[in-house]
């Protein structure tokens, strides 16, 4: 059963990546991207953070490695993992108002594209990623509120 | 009050993974890159797009946003076609010119033994590279050049899969080609994201009167394909060096055109 479960986070993890490159190259403004993935993971390490989802950072980091980019084998399982624990610490040592966590995800946002900072760093840059994280942080809590309504609880 | 040692056994957990992606990473390293590759050739059918799928999510466009632009960019134009009127005669001028320098380049290019394979963009990933079709089943090779729609070389291969390829791109800071211009000088062009920069690494000529920096079999590319085009550009010269920066305007898109260059 265990087994089981830790396949779908693998295969869960696997197909919102996919999902995200699939989505990459839509859109008018091809820098400002939705990032589901990057999402899937500042949910998990801030509010789910367990053992049971340390494969499927790994494994889809390494699935990212083989067939979509030209890193070095495991490098994005590292960023991925590393990624998971930095969010849980900030995330538990801040207050966990909206600005705590806004700032939570802006290092998440920055640690998945580090490439682009430490390739190119400019102001420019800095801001795209910024402006990035708003967007997405957007709809992180829009999927946050909608995931914490418990329905059962409510009166009929 | 279990879990503070459940969460340091959890951080510990993670920072072991870590570790085991190092020894991954660094075995990868020190093979030169042949531990990921045979894994990637024996589990390649695990790569989910292809160009079927790839068209059936482009087709859905977000026609709000469309007809929103298309509006906007249509009440520019008509302000700016008075303006685009009257420029209409110098531009013609330069036009002349351009022919006259394309027709030289077209000479320089032998188009018998080469064949272009049209492409499509797939993917892109994190780091702003592309994964297009064709990879093995085209007998691609690491270094092939990519062409967009005018003929200028805007990638090369840097991965390849069965049937699909990775490439770098004039928008990736990786990005580094070899050119030659005209008088024989040799250039090195590299990009920012932004801008292309062209440097000069061998000069036999100081003429400033460059129309395009091109490929050449001399750096084992196939033939003369534009990477750059300087004739409307400021290019400098300093200390026996030339050197030039040219703003990148193409972009990448579900619908770009793009070419893969390989002999017969």
């Amino acid at each position: 059963m265990n087994t089981l479960r830790q396949i779908s986070f693998i295969v869960l993890f696997i197909f919102i990546l996919i999902f995200e490159l699939l989505i990459g190259i839509i859109g008018e403004f091809p820098e400002l991207r939705i990032l589901p993935f990057l999402i899937l993971l500042f949910y998990i390490s801030s509010e789910k953070f367990s053992n049971s989802f340390v494969l499927a950072f790994f494994f889809s980091g390494i699935y990212y490695d083989l067939f979509y980019t030209s890193n070095y084998f495991g490098s994005t399982s590292a960023k991925f993992i590393l990624l998971g624990i930095i969010v849980n610490f900030i995330y538990n040592k801040i207050n966990q108002n909206i600005y705590g966590e806004f700032l939570a995800f802006f290092v998440a946002t920055i640690i998945y594209k580090i490439e682009s900072i430490v390739y190119s760093f400019t102001i420019y840059q800095l801001t795209i990623i910024f402006l990035i994280s708003v967007i997405n942080y957007f709809l992180f809590k829009l999927i946050n509120i909608t995931l914490k309504r418990d329905v059962f609880k409510k009166s009929i | 009050m279990n879990q503070e040692p459940q969460k340091r056994r959890s951080y510990i957990i993670f920072i072991l993974f870590i570790f085991l992606s190092g020894s991954v990473f660094f075995a990868d390293l020190f093979s030169n890159k042949k531990f990921s590759n045979i894994i990637s050739d024996r589990i390649d059918f695990l790569f989910p797009v292809s160009e079927e799928a790839v068209g059936l999510f482009g087709s859905v466009e977000f026609d709000l946003l469309k007809n929103k632009n298309d509006l906007i960019n249509e009440n520019a134009r008509l302000k700016n076609e008075v303006i685009e009127l009257r420029k209409l005669k110098l531009i013609n001028e330069e036009l002349t010119q351009e022919i006259k320098s394309n027709n030289e380049l077209i000479k320089n290019v032998d188009l018998e033994n080469i064949v272009y394979y049209k492409s499509s963009i797939l993917v892109k990933n994190t780091e702003e590279e592309y994964l297009i079709s064709g990879g093995r089943n085209i007998n691609l090779e690491k270094n092939d050049l990519i062409l967009n729609e005018e003929g200028f070389v805007v990638g090369y291969v840097v991965k390849i899969f069965d049937d699909h390829s990775l490439i770098n791109t004039i928008i990736n800071t990786e990005f580094s080609i070899p050119g030659i211009d005209k008088y024989g000088n040799q250039y090195l062009i590299t990009s920012n994201r932004e801008e292309l920069l062209v440097n000069s690494i061998a000069v036999e000529e100081i003429n400033l009167n460059i129309d395009y920096i091109s490929t050449d079999v001399a750096f084992n590319h196939l033939g003369k394909f534009p990477i750059v085009k300087l004739s409307n550009v400021e290019i400098s010269n300093a200390n026996n060096k030339i050197s030039a920066i040219v703003d990148i305007n193409y972009t990448f898109n579900f619908d770009s055109n793009i070419y893969i260059v390989k002999d017969k």
